[in-house]
């Protein structure tokens, strides 16, 4: 009889790993996934604001240079209506995307994040394809003028790195393949167009939110 | 009174067991793989696969002390899982390794050390009643019941 027990006992068990296996990998290809706070100094904006925008970009990418304009005018638009963080994705075929997000969030220890990424952006062309490490990281510094030792320590600490590559980890797990890709109250969202026919609706959704 | 507090360990220990489990099966593995690298104790050839297999078990464990299946096999498991955790989070502690990121809840906040030693610790004595109380509401009972009835007829 314990023989019995045992085996609907294990079928039990298995019907029980079946189904909270085929739960958590549905909740995977659906992109739920925890998300982690973005460095103070990437995120802009009230945690109690009705529009939460995460943006994952790549410092590299033509197309986030110029969805950062309209990052900044919405931004500029909506003011405390909107809490924007940037996550980092530098995307494996751009070779100094991942350096470059290192060196922003250096400067962004500084205070200096918005200031030194729109720069990288601003001069993108000079950099995103050079064959040696782009000098522009430095002469940016300077020209914002922060503090260099500093910043050359914060880019050889692993956990920078780390804290980027994590970015870009959980970009991946919420089915980020394309930057810029902005999660708007969670609607995902890829490219600058698709967030200015979705900032049509941004009223809207403020003025819901401030009546919930 | 035994049976109320049993099942309510169970659904206390086992619920802690399926959150977590959930949140560290979902987050990116990669940030399992960096906190367990920053232990010290295993190599990352073991991390990684560690990353992905670990999350599921909790989840398993948990929903078989919730639902009082294999009930002391789970809770001795879990008991062991428990020991071990503190073990190496102590390890951790002495040779003051900056690790970062402990926490159950993952978006929900971070634990300190203690916090987590605590948490932890807490757990692991909410696993006796779990196990010795209410076991008539389990569904190994149910299960022995139902096969005894068979028996019977």
């Amino acid at each position: 009889m314990n023989r019995l027990v045992n085996i609907r006992r294990s079928f039990a068990a298995a019907v029980i790993v079946a189904f909270a296996t085929f739960v958590v990998l549905a909740a995977r290809q659906l992109g739920v996934t925890p998300v982690r706070r973005a460095p103070d100094f990437r995120v802009f904006g009230s945690e109690k604001a009705p529009l939460q925008i995460y943006e994952y970009t790549d410092l590299s990418c033509p197309a986030c240079a110029a969805a950062n304009g309209t990052v900044r005018h919405l931004a500029e638009v909506y003011g405390s209506d909107v809490r924007i963080s940037f996550k980092h994705y530098p995307l494996e075929m751009h070779k100094w995307a991942e350096t470059a997000a290192v060196y922003a969030d250096c400067a962004g220890e500084q205070g200096k994040f918005p200031d030194y990424t729109g720069m990288l952006f601003d001069r993108q062309r000079e950099w995103a394809d050079s064959r040696e490490e782009p000098i522009i990281f430095n002469m940016c510094a300077i020209q914002l003028k922060l503090d260099w030792d500093r910043m050359k320590v914060c880019v050889k600490n692993p956990e920078t790195l780390k804290r980027v590559r994590l970015d870009a980890a959980e970009g991946g797990a919420r089915g980020v393949n394309a930057t810029p890709t902005f999660f708007v109250n969670g609607d995902k969202i890829v490219g600058a167009g698709q967030l200015i026919e979705r900032a049509k609706d941004f009223d809207n959704i403020i003025r819901k939110k401030k009546h919930e | 009174m035994k049976d109320i507090i049993g099942v309510a360990s169970r659904v206390a220990v086992g619920g802690v067991f399926v959150c977590s489990g959930a949140v560290h099966a979902l987050r990116a593995p990669l940030e399992a793989v960096y906190i367990t690298e920053a232990f010290k104790i295993v190599p990352s050839f073991i991390a990684y696969p560690a990353a992905y297999i670990l999350p599921f078990l909790e989840i398993y464990f948990g929903l078989f002390i919730m639902l009082g299946l294999f009930l002391r096999f789970s809770g001795v498991c879990a008991a062991a899982a428990l020991a071990l955790s503190e073990v190496i989070m102590c390890q951790a502690w002495l040779r003051a390794l900056p690790v970062v990121g402990l926490k159950c809840f993952g978006p929900f906040g971070v634990n300190s050390f203690g916090m987590e030693f605590v948490q932890n610790l807490a757990l692991l004595f909410l696993l006796y009643p779990a196990v010795s109380g209410g076991t008539e509401f389990t569904l190994d009972s149910l299960i022995k019941k139902w096969v005894m009835r068979e028996a019977r007829k």
